[in-house]
């Protein structure tokens, strides 16, 4: 699979570093720029399959830049401290793919990196780690070639590990993912779902147990 | 009711009643002229006839006094001449037995039992329409009483009453249209403005506070709508500020979200990282240092925020010190942090006491020194628009006394500002150049505080600047010369 390229744009260094290492950690290929004129120049030289963009930026600013960028069909992120509604609404409609508000979870910005890449065919529909084949498009989880049975939270909870692989994976985390809402503390739940599916596709030495934390998958 | 249908049917009833009245008291008048002219006619015919008839009677002989009727015959066909057909005359004895009758008085009653038998006097009759005088007179003559009736017709005195009559009631409805559509005109004329003004009140009620109602003049309802548009004015006036007030506060919110939520990013960011992976030590490091400056930028964001709060509230604790001396110890207290990054500071003081909180002005001063500081960018950067004309980066503070107040002005020959930026320099957060300040640290609370500061003193601060000339700053407060 190749390396998909991914332009970060925010005129904090903090955050530009923050989401570069973190998608690079996660396998993707980034370069970054600090204002809106950098960030043409980086566009029109190089070939990029997402930009995560700042609204407030010197010299040009997100909103013109989106202008610019729509018309290369390259698909864009917000990423800003904006988080009116009607903000969230003026920034899909100027064409982003989606709206990342500040602060953001770095696991809930790599899963929306993910979608929108998916969903703009940047990347692949199957997931394969170890005896395991993820595929999206048709919602199948197989081990070995064979179709194991998960149901929906432990399909999501698979999901979740496969696309953060070696990351402990806090219980809250797990639950407000798989389950949405806030976690309530009851982490039964969580870890009778993980247990399950542990048992159905057979890696209950992969996924671990980081003590009073939650899980994580071992590669 | 509607105003004007009051004016107007009151006005109506008025004229109506006044005409009425008015010309019921004229009509009787004429009336009651005419007809005691003729009755005076009447009155006049008869004693001339009666006078004829005494006195021919009188040459009678006594034996012939019975045969009046031939008397009355002469007399009357003498007297009347040809009239006489005309006029309706009777004789009567004291029987009432008619004697003699002209051929006119055929047909009417005798009206003898009206009238006293000593005096001569009148009754009025009517009948089928007409109207009558029937005038009565006696005579005597020997042991007897005669009477003399005329009867004079006086229709027509009636009928032109009643054509009157007639003539003054289409008169009275006629003026009444006409009055009452003068009437209804000027009421409509009078309540326009009043109309208008409730116009523009309904829309003011609706939220329409530009609306201005129409009206002038000097009468009241003028005045009226001149007050009301005073009213008007000062309330849009409050409006307008008030929506001005919320907007800035909206501007300030959204600003301090922005300005919390970028290293509370960071700061998430990099912990998350630090408790979720085994990370290389330089990259656990990286994040630890971002925390904490993070941190750090919160901290002096929450005590900036602090100090903006504290001073909407805070009494000032006034003394009065020597502008020279307090202005110098500030200018040698920052001098040597300034000339490290390469830029001069000259002190022209005039000496004058000047009434202030030390410690907020202190501030003040500091502020307006730091920012002069930084219109010439970071030190040891290659910032081309951090060189100033001459060549040399320079801050000058002077100290004025002039007309009573005391005026401090900050200036440099950095690279200044464009009006629009000029404008908005002192909003919480606004920062000409972000990326700078952020690295610097600020908060871009400063000039937010220094005006605050400076309003709190009841003075002014005024900025003038130009791009690439430099920006002179002046604080200007009430202040006396009393230790010279």
């Amino acid at each position: 699979m190749d390396m998909n390229h991914i332009l970060v744009v925010d005129d904090e260094k903090a955050i530009v570093d923050l989401v570069v290492l973190n998608l690079e950690m996660s396998g993707y290929e980034c370069d970054f720029a600090l204002d809106g004129e950098d960030a043409i120049r980086k566009i029109d030289a190089g070939a990029y399959d997402l930009v995560l963009l700042d609204i407030m930026l010197p010299k040009i600013d997100g909103v013109e830049l989106m202008n610019y960028i729509r018309f290369l069909d390259i698909p864009v992120i917000f990423l800003t401290a904006k988080s009116a509604v009607k903000d969230r609404v003026a920034g899909l409609k100027l064409g982003a793919q989606d709206y990342l508000t500040k602060p953001f979870e770095i696991i809930e910005l790599l899963a929306r990196v993910e979608t929108v890449l998916r969903r703009c065919r940047k990347i692949g529909q199957i997931y394969r780690m170890f005896d395991i084949e993820l595929d999206m498009t048709a919602h199948t989880v197989k081990k070995a070639g064979k179709c194991v049975d998960l149901t929906i939270k432990e399909y999501s909870i698979l999901l979740l590990f496969l696309q953060n692989p070696g990351t402990a994976l806090y219980r809250e985390t797990i639950y407000e993912r798989v389950w949405g809402g806030s976690y309530l503390g009851d982490s039964r739940t969580v870890d009778l779902h993980v247990q399950r599916l542990r048992k159905k596709i057979g890696w209950e030495e992969r996924i671990a147990a980081v003590y009073k934390v939650g899980y994580r998958l071992d590669v | 009711m509607k105003f004007s249908w009051k004016i107007f049917l009151t006005t109506i009833l008025i004229v109506c009643c006044t005409f009425s009245i008015g010309g019921m008291i004229l009509m009787s008048s004429w009336l009651q002229q005419f007809l005691e002219r003729e009755i005076q006619f009447a009155e006049s015919q008869n004693m001339m006839l009666n006078g004829a008839l005494r006195t021919a009677s009188r040459l009678l002989p006594p034996e012939d006094y019975r045969d009046i009727h031939a008397v009355a015959e002469r007399v009357l066909s003498s007297v009347l001449d040809k009239s006489r057909e005309q006029v309706p005359v009777q004789v009567a004895d004291e029987e009432e037995r008619s004697l003699y009758q002209t051929p006119a008085f055929a047909g009417y009653e005798s009206a003898f039992q009206d009238v006293s038998e000593q005096q001569s006097g009148y009754v009025i009759l009517s009948e089928d329409g007409g109207y009558r005088i029937h005038f009565i007179s006696h005579w005597k003559l020997g042991s007897g009483v005669y009477t003399l009736e005329t009867v004079r017709d006086i229709t027509g005195v009636f009928e032109t009453r009643d054509a009157q009559y007639r003539l003054f009631i289409r008169l009275t409805v006629g003026m009444t249209c006409i009055t009452g559509v003068l009437v209804l005109l000027l009421s409509k004329w009078l309540t326009k403005p009043i109309r208008s003004l409730s116009r523009a009140a309904r829309k003011m009620a609706k939220g329409d506070y530009g609306v201005r109602a129409l009206g002038k003049g000097q009468d009241e309802v003028g005045m009226l709508a001149e007050d009301f548009n005073r009213m008007a004015e000062a309330l849009e006036h409050k409006m307008d500020q008030l929506k001005e007030a919320l907007r800035r506060q909206e501007e300030f919110s959204g600003s301090f979200a922005h300005e919390v939520k970028t290293p509370l990013t960071s700061i998430m960011g990099y912990a998350d990282m630090l408790r979720s992976r085994e990370l290389p030590q330089e990259i656990r490091l990286q994040a630890a240092d971002t925390i904490f400056r993070e941190s750090r930028r919160l901290e002096a964001l929450s005590f900036k925020l602090l100090d903006l709060m504290v001073l909407k509230n805070r009494e000032l604790a006034m003394e009065s010190v020597g502008a020279k001396t307090f202005l110098e110890e500030i200018s040698s207290f920052i001098r040597p942090s300034l000339e490290q990054r390469g830029i001069g500071l000259s002190a022209d003081i005039e000496d004058a006491g000047i009434c202030i909180d030390v410690v907020l002005f202190r501030t003040l001063i500091l502020n307006l020194l730091e920012n002069a500081g930084q219109a010439f960018g970071e030190s040891g950067t290659d910032d081309p628009g951090g060189k100033p004309a001459g060549g040399e980066r320079f801050i000058r503070l002077v100290g004025r006394y002039h007309q009573e107040r005391y005026r401090i002005t900050v200036s440099d020959n950095g690279k200044g500002m464009r009006p629009e930026e000029l404008a908005r320099i002192t909003e919480a957060f606004y920062r000409v150049d972000k990326a700078r300040a952020r690295t610097s640290g600020g908060a871009g609370l400063g000039l937010a505080i220094c005006s605050l500061i400076v309003e709190a003193h009841r003075g002014t601060l005024s900025f003038e600047s130009e791009a690439g000339r430099g920006t002179d700053v002046t604080v200007s407060i009430g202040g006396g010369k009393d230790e010279e």
